[in-house]
């Protein structure tokens, strides 16, 4: 019973940093629709820039800065809207698709980056000994996690509760109306561009954010853990929830996360002994299917509350053209 | 398989007969659990090491099981992904309250389980793959508590063996071209410090980035400073079109060859007739009655032989796991952490892999006779930091043919070491 609550709060600190990251891409491409398949960069920035100013003194790269913990989290924040402002300014003038292959491929750089500049990141070995809030007051690992828990949840909610203020404020409305119809948006006198870049720099700040509360949580960072599937578990757990909706966004993280990692015990049970191996290949498989079927019978997501006008007013259009 | 199983339960009934024990019923289960890479980019690696570790349980299984319990291994997919690993390693230890994890393969996964799980849960972990030096820094700061271990030895011993060989084939000037990922880092890293030590030059050291579709600029750099030989680190695949550029850009046919290219395909895509002369190191091939009992028990279970690098070191974390539990007549993950070091070394009669060298280990045990294992990989000996020493192997080619010809015991590569310090 016990392993149960230890599990299950281990679960929800894990699923909370993703709800982060996917309340971010809700902003970005829910709430203003720019299509954004580079957040594992920004949870990158993040992750590097909380662990080199927080950590003690390092060998063989950049750190030993020893801040306090909220003060490096703020840093790495700053960072990682710092970079989304140098990443934005250029690519947000591109439309669409082009964004997404602008924001794909500054993720895959800084990746790079983060494998070959070792004085900076530690390069290939990474960077361990990455301190926790508070971890001397606690005596069991189980306590600890609890304590990290409640921080998580009181973060989220912060971040949950601004974001709604944010949506459903003026600023939120053009917002919108920019996703729907950005001329019409544009002539009325708001500017799109630099909408857009608010929007991409605030999303990019909570996956800055999101990377900082990981580093710290697991203790130990590597270029290994920033790939592009990270990209593509946030986008499921975003379409999963319902785009347009930051509670979805919340249910997304959580169901979809509970469904890549609980597939693997799932897969466990109904495999005989003799094919355990092939297991992780079923499992993919299983992730791929209930992700399928969820868009499928729910294409707007569970939460979803994205109303494309425009597209339905655009599809009358061509229409009548014909 | 009948027949073997028959054979196998004979051999067992006679064995316990003579240790003046009956069979115990097998009515309990002991789980162990692993971590592995099954899918993603080390997927395919990680499927056959996977069935190294299998072989081990099933074995195990064979010779009586564990303190008379049926061995049972829960394996998980970390999808190379330290996130997914740390969530299945943590589904391990809470849920199936697994005493022990054999895992991960790559250290980036490794080291994210170590730090967030098995460690401050005080559970043993035994990477059969993970070579990166931060491992035995994090346990000389103590943060591993002494739960972790790993049956690869460390990037240090190979460089050291490569270095001694390379000067003892009286070469002074070589160029170092290695994969950037921990293992090449590490063994690229400690081959330069020791080979200047020990008087001789490294020209270049070029680090490349895998998947790449040519490496003309890291090989020409590597060219600069004219090199006598390339000491190549990497695998197959991109390592081939490494070789294969160097040698069309002119650069001396004298390569030095790590573990991860002791392979008959690399040598056959780059060429034999190109490879004037070789000198390979390895880890963990090491000739004993233990490798040729791993081979053929794996030939009859999976009907072929096995191909692969670390399989063996699998099979040990897992038979290493099993002796410590039979030895301490417990389940728990401090008796496996107190009693691993009981289990290898060099102390008492050796035992070797296999059905016979578990049922012989139980044995002794009963007598209260001390003993060591010698696994697959050759004899273990765990230093405090959970790192293991063992002999290397020397291999070269000779006719097109990959062929061990030499060996360097635990013995010299100390002497090396305390000699040129570290």
């Amino acid at each position: 019973m016990i392993g149960w609550i230890s599990y299950i709060v281990f679960f929800l600190i894990l699923a909370s940093i993703y709800a982060i990251m996917a309340l971010g891409l809700n902003l970005q491409w829910g709430y203003t629709g720019l299509f954004n398949i580079g957040i594992v960069g920004f949870f990158a920035v993040g992750a590097y820039t909380f662990s080199i100013l927080a950590t003690p003194d390092q060998v063989g790269h950049l750190g030993g800065y020893n801040w306090p913990f909220l003060l490096a989290l703020l840093g790495a924040m700053v960072m990682s809207g710092i970079v989304a402002l140098i990443v934005g300014v250029p690519t947000l003038r591109l439309r669409d698709d082009y964004l997404a292959i602008a924001t794909i491929g500054i993720a895959v750089s800084i990746q790079l980056i983060a494998n070959n500049l070792s004085w900076l990141t530690g390069g290939p070995q990474g960077i361990y000994n990455i301190p926790q809030p508070l971890a001397n007051y606690f005596s069991s690992n189980l306590g600890y996690n609890l304590f990290f828990l409640g921080m998580m949840m009181f973060i989220l909610v912060l971040v949950y509760v601004g974001l709604e203020r944010m949506v459903n404020s003026p600023w939120g409305r053009v917002l919108m109306a920019i996703r729907e119809d950005e001329t019409a948006a544009g002539s009325v006198g708001k500017n799109a561009f630099s909408y857009r870049l608010q929007s991409f720099v605030i999303g990019a700040v909570l996956m800055g954010l999101s990377g900082a509360l990981y580093a710290s949580f697991i203790k130990y960072i590597s270029p290994t853990l920033f790939m592009p599937i990270l990209t593509f578990q946030v986008w499921a757990m975003l379409i999963v929830g319902g785009s347009g909706s930051n509670l979805g966004a919340i249910v997304g993280a959580v169901l979809v996360w509970a469904l890549w990692t609980g597939s693997g015990t799932v897969v466990q049970w109904l495999l005989p002994a003799d094919i355990q191996v092939k297991g992780g290949a079923i499992q993919i498989i299983v992730i791929g299917l209930v992700l399928m079927l969820a868009l499928l019978f729910r294409p707007r997501g569970l939460l979803g509350e994205r109303k494309e006008v425009a597209a339905e007013e655009t599809k009358s259009k061509i229409s009548n053209i014909q | 398989m009948q027949k073997h199983l028959k054979k196998t339960l004979v051999a067992s009934a006679v064995i316990s007969a003579l240790s003046f024990a009956p069979m115990a019923a097998q009515a309990c289960t002991t789980t162990i659990g692993s971590v592995m890479a099954l899918t993603g980019s080390l997927g395919a690696l990680g499927q056959s090491i996977a069935k190294g570790a299998e072989l081990a349980v099933d074995t195990v299984n064979k010779a009586g099981g564990v303190n008379g319990c049926t061995l049972k291994m829960n394996l998980r997919d970390d999808q190379t992904n330290p996130a997914v690993g740390v969530a299945a390693a943590k589904q391990l230890v809470d849920i199936n309250h697994v005493p022990a994890i054999v895992g991960a393969l790559s250290s980036g996964v490794s080291m994210a389980i170590l730090t967030s799980v098995t460690a401050p849960s005080h559970v043993v972990q035994i990477s059969p793959s993970s070579t990166s030096p931060s491992f035995t820094e994090l346990a000389k700061e103590g943060k591993t508590g002494g739960y972790w271990f790993r049956t690869a030895p460390s990037d240090a011993l190979q460089s050291v063996a490569m270095a001694k060989e390379a000067r003892a084939n009286g070469l002074k000037r070589v160029a170092v071209i290695y994969v950037k990922n921990p293992y090449g880092e590490g063994l690229a890293g400690e081959f330069s410090s020791y080979f200047k030590k020990m008087g001789g030059e490294v020209t270049a050291s070029v680090p490349y980035n895998p998947n790449q579709p040519s490496y003309r600029s890291e090989v020409s750099s590597a060219l600069q400073g004219d090199p006598q030989a390339v000491f190549l680190i990497g695998y197959p695949g991109d390592g081939t079109t490494v070789a294969r550029e160097w040698i069309s850009a002119g650069g001396p046919q004298v390569f030095l060859l790590p573990d991860g290219l002791e392979s008959q395909k690399f040598v056959n895509d780059v060429g034999p007739r190109y490879m004037k002369k070789v000198i390979g190191t390895a880890g963990g091939s090491v000739k004993t009655p233990s490798l040729t009992i791993f081979k053929n028990d794996f030939k009859a279970k999976y009907g072929n032989y096995p191909t692969q690098a670390y399989m063996t070191n699998a099979y040990d974390a897992v038979m290493v796991i099993a002796l410590a539990m039979e030895k301490g007549h417990g389940t728990s993950a401090n008796v496996i952490k107190d009693n691993i070091r009981q289990v290898t070394g060099m102390a008492g009669e050796p035992v070797y892999a296999g059905v016979k060298g578990f049922e012989k280990a139980a044995r002794l045990i009963k007598e209260g006779k001390t003993f060591h294992y010698v696994g697959a990989t050759g004899p273990l000996t765990f230093d405090k930091y959970g790192d293991v020493s063992g002999p290397m192997a020397i291999w070269t080619v000779k006719n097109g043919k990959v062929e061990q010809t030499g060996m360097m015991s635990v013995k010299e590569i100390d002497a090396i070491i305390k000699k040129y310090g570290h």
